[in-house]
């Protein structure tokens, strides 16, 4: 059986590419960068990554410029397909602008970068990402300034996949990093098969990292085969 | 030394072939502002406790090219407004032809 084949899209100013790709190698996937520049997405591709970064230089808006970039098209084609697309912070950023996803990501509460671990509540049923994540509250770092999560009406649109929550499962105010709406850290789409999500899984993979929860994360690209 | 001259002949020349378009972006009702927020908080604490809201807007300024029609133009600077420079999630766009004196 041959593996996997997941597409890391690479725009101008993205930094968590290669993160990505060592983790996802590192998991059992193979990959390949599609470049933004590129007309169109081409050859067999399995599953895309947006990783984290600044696309652009966040210019206008962290992702504004990027729906206008020349791939947006074929990346928008491809979610109607059903292809499985996971966006990491710069990439939910994306595809909230894109309107693959309901809502946007506004400047953090209290004005100020923030990174640090966060504990998240999981839940299961938002999409096959999440299926396969056996503990119900997972432990991993965020690090972004326009994580707030703002959206009139997100539930016609979407569903919550990860909350901000204390280490017992509590998703009260004072959990919340950033002020965002209903402590939402991740965001699915009706079908289930476009996630974005602010904290990083990439930096969680390998036990040298100190921890593995982003681990059934990543894998749950697995659930979308056959 | 430059003879500055000359540039100041070409943009003038410039100007003339250009329709300028306003386009304002500034938060909805209700949608907080962290940076209003903390520069009020900074107010408060420097004793003008009678600043009760500060409010910010944005102004792009669009040159477009002279061939297009006024309807036209103002269509094109709404579309990039709306598609580009604001979200209609949290802000409101409104675009404003400058007229000639």
């Amino acid at each position: 059986m041959g593996k996997m084949k997941i597409g890391i899209l690479v725009y101008h100013g993205t930094n968590c590419d290669n993160d990505m790709k060592q983790s996802l190698e590192g998991l059992g996937f193979s990959t390949t960068f599609i470049f933004a520049e590129e007309e169109r997405i081409e050859g067999q591709i399995e599953g895309i990554v947006l990783p984290g970064g600044f696309s652009y230089g966040d210019y206008i808006r962290p992702g504004a410029l990027a729906k206008a970039s020349p791939l947006a098209n074929s990346l928008r084609e491809k979610a109607e397909q059903g292809l499985p697309i996971l966006g990491i912070c710069n990439g939910f950023q994306i595809l909230c602008e894109m309107g693959l996803l309901p809502g946007i990501l506004m400047k953090n509460k209290s004005g100020k970068f923030i990174c640090r671990e966060v504990f998240l509540k999981v839940n299961n049923q938002a999409s096959p990402f999440l299926k396969n994540i056996s503990r119900k509250i997972i432990s991993l770092p965020i690090a972004h300034k326009y994580g707030s999560y703002y959206g009139k009406e997100y539930e016609k649109r979407g569903n919550i996949g990860l909350q901000y929550c204390s280490p017992f499962g509590e998703t009260e105010e004072k959990w919340n990093p950033n002020g965002s709406l209903s402590n939402i850290a991740a965001m699915v789409n009706r079908i289930g098969n476009v996630m974005g999500l602010m904290p990083h899984p990439e930096r969680r993979y390998h036990p040298k990292q100190g921890g593995t929860h982003g681990r059934e994360l990543l894998l749950g690209f697995l659930n979308f085969l056959g | 030394m430059y003879n500055m001259d000359i540039f100041h002949r070409i943009n003038a020349k410039m100007e003339v072939n250009r329709l300028k378009i306003k386009v304002k972006v500034k938060y909805k009702e209700g949608v907080f502002d962290p940076e209003m927020s903390t520069l009020q908080n900074l107010l408060h604490r420097r004793d003008m406790k009678e600043v009760l809201q500060i409010q910010q807007e944005k102004i792009y300024f669009l040159s477009l090219s002279e061939e297009l029609s006024k309807e036209k133009a103002q269509k094109l600077a709404q579309e990039i407004g709306e598609t580009y420079l604001s979200h209609p999630e949290i802000h409101d766009c409104e675009v404003e032809l400058e007229t000639k004196e």
